[in-house]
């Protein structure tokens, strides 16, 4: 029964960093899929969305669905990324479309 | 910034220049104005035109009266027939952009029936009658002197030549710059022109669509989200393209690739 309990507690020590990666990784998601999301708004201001945020996003939802955390947060930067880049070139197009009128 | 009536001159000469075997009117016909093949196969097509259901289809909506007993004639200046070169006009009232898709709906909510779907089904149909009725007419789009009317014309300007999605294309980017020549499989069509032509049969959907459609369908394409039909951004990119094509005849409902 000693043996035993001192397995148990073995056991749940070594789960211990398992379950704290878990944990920290849906918070890692969560954070990402939140800049994501704020970012992704400032492109839809801009009136700039591209296909590939709303895919990415909805694919890291998919992830976190299934409880894949780190491809969750992983697909949420990604969507971040995007969507920086689609705000970036609505503010170019904003100086730089004008060369681009016949005349 | 030019003005409007400066802008219609330079985008006109700009195409005649770049296509100087086209006839002016003829631009209202796409890449098939500017490619002999596609042409031939075009003529050949049109003696079984794919958009004759929807047509039939049209005329006999049209033609039905609402529950309430009114109908579109009611709605619509000289009773909806031959008027369509003169949209989409700006509401000075209500400071919008103003479709014949979006005045057709507006028709249907005052007399208590549903709207239409704007894209294709029975607004396409309804909108290929009335271009047909209409067919020959000079396009007149009008831009009134007005602060909100040349701020909707700009805002449809701007949009033609920014640059949108993940490919970075512009509608400029393939129409204006690239006009006539190959993507893949299909030649680009000039910018002058084609939106007289709708709404359109497409062998791509197999069946009818509307501008607004196309605009969907081409943002797609460049991985940029599209909006929603008759959103400010599209009527006002309609506005502008419209304009654009000043002078040269109602020619819908067409057959395109």
């Amino acid at each position: 029964m000693y043996k035993r309990t001192i397995a148990s507690l073995l056991a749940a020590l070594f789960m211990l960093p398992a379950m704290a990666g878990a944990q920290s990784t849906k918070a890692d998601y969560r954070s990402a899929y939140q800049a994501a999301m704020a970012a992704h708004e400032k492109a839809v201001a801009h009136q700039s969305q591209w296909t590939a945020t709303n895919e990415a996003l909805a694919s890291a939802e998919q992830a976190a669905h299934k409880g894949d955390y780190a491809e969750a947060a992983d697909l949420a930067r990604r969507a971040r990324a995007l969507a920086r880049q689609a705000v970036k070139q609505a503010e170019q197009q904003d100086r730089l479309w004008e060369q681009a009128v016949i005349r | 910034m030019a003005s409007p009536q400066e802008d219609l001159r330079a985008f006109q000469g700009y195409f005649q220049q770049r296509f100087p075997d086209v006839p002016l009117n003829s631009f209202v016909n796409g890449a098939y104005a500017i490619d002999a093949k596609l042409r031939a196969q075009w003529h050949a097509l049109m003696q079984f035109p794919p958009y004759s259901f929807a047509l039939d289809r049209g005329k006999q909506l049209f033609h039905t009266a609402f529950d309430n007993g009114s109908s579109y004639a009611g709605c619509l200046a000289n009773g909806g027939v031959g008027i369509k070169q003169n949209y989409p006009y700006f509401d000075t009232k209500t400071d919008k952009v103003v479709t014949l898709a979006l005045a057709i709906n507006r028709c249907r909510t005052e007399n208590g029936e549903q709207p239409l779907p704007y894209k294709t089904g029975d607004m396409a149909a309804i909108l290929a009658y009335m271009a047909y009725t209409s067919r020959g007419n000079a396009i007149d789009i009008k831009i009134p002197q007005d602060p909100a009317a040349l701020a909707a014309y700009r805002a449809g300007k701007e949009f033609y030549y920014s640059r949108h999605g993940q490919l970075n294309f512009s509608c400029a980017s393939c129409h204006v710059q690239n006009a006539g020549k190959r993507l893949r499989a299909e030649t680009l069509s000039p910018a002058l022109g084609p939106p007289a032509s709708f709404p359109v049969y497409r062998s791509k959907w197999g069946g009818m669509g509307t501008l607004h459609r196309r605009f969907s369908g081409c943002l797609r394409l460049i991985r940029a989200e599209p909006f929603p039909p008759q959103s400010q951004t599209y009527r006002n990119l309609e506005y502008f393209l419209m304009y654009m094509s000043n002078g040269l005849p109602v020619a819908g409902p067409a057959s395109r690739p």
